[in-house]
């Protein structure tokens, strides 16, 4: 396994106007799960295949480790990647899919059947390893792919979307598959996916991604509390936003003053809050009233929207607190600390 | 595919009937003609209204079989260039099926049309031009030459095919293979290939037909020294032997039929008639 380095990292597809990937620069250390997360067209997949060598970059360098891999053609340079749709050889078996990398390799016909004989069982392929792709289902495909990738012990494991193919049950049973696999070997692995969801489940890091350009780098639970952008609030699921300007440690907005526990430079400021962080009632700090437009029994807890500033919020609150609120204007608290400042001008 | 298929209803032995009837019309449709062919090529007289042949013969084979006739040395020389056209157009059509089924550019409607021409332009009208030109090449008179000129009409259709195959076809799946440590020529032989096979043998099995029966090129740029089986066949036929014509005929017909025979599997549906793998 290797680190894997991203300097200035830029593509542009012949009759583009927008590079896909804009200058990227990215380290992955050793054995760490990254998962490049974005909505589709970001350039995410498209930073996988350079980082497979599948395409040319236009400008920047792919280290891994020391070495310089930017030139280096994609057979020799020992990152496998596992594309969304498995892409695994319809004529061949299991067994000769799995293999298809060691033969590549040249090496003798007892090493790769031992080789693949023992992925084949790590993955609970081997009863199936004399069918051929099209007689597997959708994640013993996967699981095919993934065996085919792993059997080279490649240094860096590409993985696009691994799980969006998947049914529900299936995709939890690979996301643990994946990670235990990922665990014990220790591979250096880079997955890409559209669904926030998967990259937090999965990933040790994320770095989301629009525009071909790193938005943001971190721990998933950063970009739940601490989103960069108004942007990447709302990728994650929040669109509670209010605007106001900052001075000190108050802000002033449409529907009063908030205080907050920000030390970013005082102007005008977007305010963001998690639906979860949001509290019924009148605490004495912070409070306002909105009218409740929506109100629904979700079991653990309810969900409401409320009308804030010409803008709609959700609220996420314990289902004991639930009397009927829909239709009525209800106050509302937000504690100072889960307020989170985004000054106007990084949106 | 599978689960789009339906079971057949009713009953299995009228389905078993049917299935019966129509395998037969079709090997009758094309063994039929044969028939007479045989008869005539062993007949020594056979005139009206006699239904068989009056009198045996065996002359016509052992014509074709000797030295003195020529046959088999035509034989060679048209399997020889059916072979060599269909080798080149292969190599010809492959990458430019690819682009055009692959890629997108400008002019590329005009560029399809201008590979279609051929079809559509009789080989007469430019054979003559071509002619002055292989005079100027010392191309005329030779096996190359006639080879060169059999491309003119089998190109496109190989090209069309392939165009067809590439359109149909997971680059993918390429990269996936890169990726696994495959370099390009075994990434073409282990992952390419396979995947176009059945197109392949598809254009190359109308490439090889219409060299194969290719007879006005031939007599022009061979300039009757490159005989070939349709040249002698069109020879003895207007000499009136048709004895010699009918045993001809068959030698003519052998080695498409067989051709037929092995390259059926890559034909049928089962194999996705033209291969490609398909885009995911």
């Amino acid at each position: 396994m290797s680190s894997v380095t991203l300097q200035k990292l830029s593509h542009n597809y012949t009759g583009s106007p927008r590079p896909a990937v804009d200058s990227i620069d990215f380290s992955i250390q050793k054995g760490e799960l990254v998962s490049l997360l974005g909505p589709s067209g970001c350039g995410k997949t498209t930073t996988l295949k350079l980082i497979a060598g599948l395409l040319k970059p236009t400008s920047g360098g792919i280290y891994f480790d020391d070495h310089e891999v930017t030139d280096v053609k994609p057979e020799h340079r020992e990152a496998v990647m596992v594309f969304q749709n498995y892409l695994l050889f319809p004529y061949m078996s299991i067994e000769e899919n799995v293999g298809f990398g060691l033969r590549m390799r040249r090496l003798n016909k007892r090493d790769i059947a031992g080789q693949v004989g023992q992925m084949l069982s790590m993955m609970g392929l081997e009863d199936l390893k004399d069918r051929k792709p099209s007689q597997l289902s959708g994640g013993q495909q996967q699981r095919a792919a993934l065996a085919r990738a792993l059997v080279l012990q490649p240094k860096v494991l590409l993985l696009d979307e691994p799980l969006s193919n998947l049914d529900a049950h299936l995709r939890d049973e690979m996301r643990e598959l994946i990670l235990s696999i990922q665990r014990s070997i220790g591979v250096t692995t880079i997955f890409v996916t559209h669904d926030q969801e998967e990259a937090v489940l999965l990933a040790d890091r994320i770095a989301l991604m629009f525009d071909g350009k790193i938005q943001q780098t971190g721990k998933s639970k950063l970009f739940y509390e601490k989103p960069a952008s108004r942007r990447i609030a709302s990728f994650f699921g929040n669109n509670n936003f209010l605007s106001g300007f900052k001075e000190n440690r108050r802000v002033t907005s449409n529907i009063g003053d908030f205080q907050v526990e920000s030390d970013e430079a005082d102007g005008p400021v977007t305010l963001v809050i998690r639906p979860e962080s949001i509290l019924l009632g009148d605490r004495g700090i912070n409070s306002f009233t909105a009218p409740v437009t929506r109100q629904i029994y979700m079991g653990t807890h309810n969900r409401y929207r409320i009308e804030v500033d010409g803008t709609e919020w959700e609220i996420m609150a314990p289902a004991d607190s639930a009397a009927a609120l829909e239709g009525k204007r209800v106050a509302f608290s937000l504690p100072p600390e889960k307020i989170w400042v985004i000054p106007e001008q990084r949106n | 595919m599978i689960g789009n298929r339906r079971e057949l209803r009713g009953c299995p032995t009228c389905t078993r009937v049917v299935h019966l009837i129509v395998i037969s019309a079709i090997v009758g449709g094309v063994l039929l003609p044969i028939i007479p062919l045989a008869a005539w090529s062993v007949s020594h007289s056979w005139f009206f209204p006699s239904i068989l042949p009056s009198e045996l013969s065996g002359r016509a084979w052992a014509y074709i079989g000797s030295p003195l006739s020529k046959v088999l040395s035509a034989l060679a020389n048209s399997l020889l260039i059916a072979g060599l056209v269909t080798a080149a157009a292969a190599g010809l059509g492959i990458p430019a099926g690819r682009a055009l089924g692959l890629q997108r550019f400008r002019g590329k409607a005009v560029l399809e049309f201008l590979i279609l021409a051929p079809i559509i332009v009789p080989g007469l009208a430019v054979i003559m031009g071509i002619h002055v030109l292989f005079i100027k090449l010392r191309l005329v008179d030779t096996l190359f030459g006639v080879a060169l000129v059999h491309l003119l009409p089998s190109l496109p259709y190989m090209i069309m095919v392939m165009s067809g195959v590439f359109a149909n076809y997971n680059v993918e799946f390429e990269q996936q293979a890169f990726s696994l440590g495959a370099g390009k020529i075994r990434t073409f032989f282990h992952v390419t290939l396979p995947a176009i096979l059945p197109g392949v043998v598809t254009g190359s099995l109308f490439v090889f037909l219409i060299s194969w029966s290719q007879y006005i090129l031939t007599v022009l740029i061979g300039g009757g020294r490159v005989i070939t089986l349709p040249v002698l066949l069109f020879a003895f036929a207007a000499a009136g032997d048709n004895a010699v014509t009918a045993a001809l005929c068959i030698v003519f017909l052998a080695p498409a039929v067989l051709i037929l025979v092995f390259t059926s599997r890559y034909l049928s549906g089962e194999s996705g008639a033209m291969g490609g793998f398909g885009r995911l």
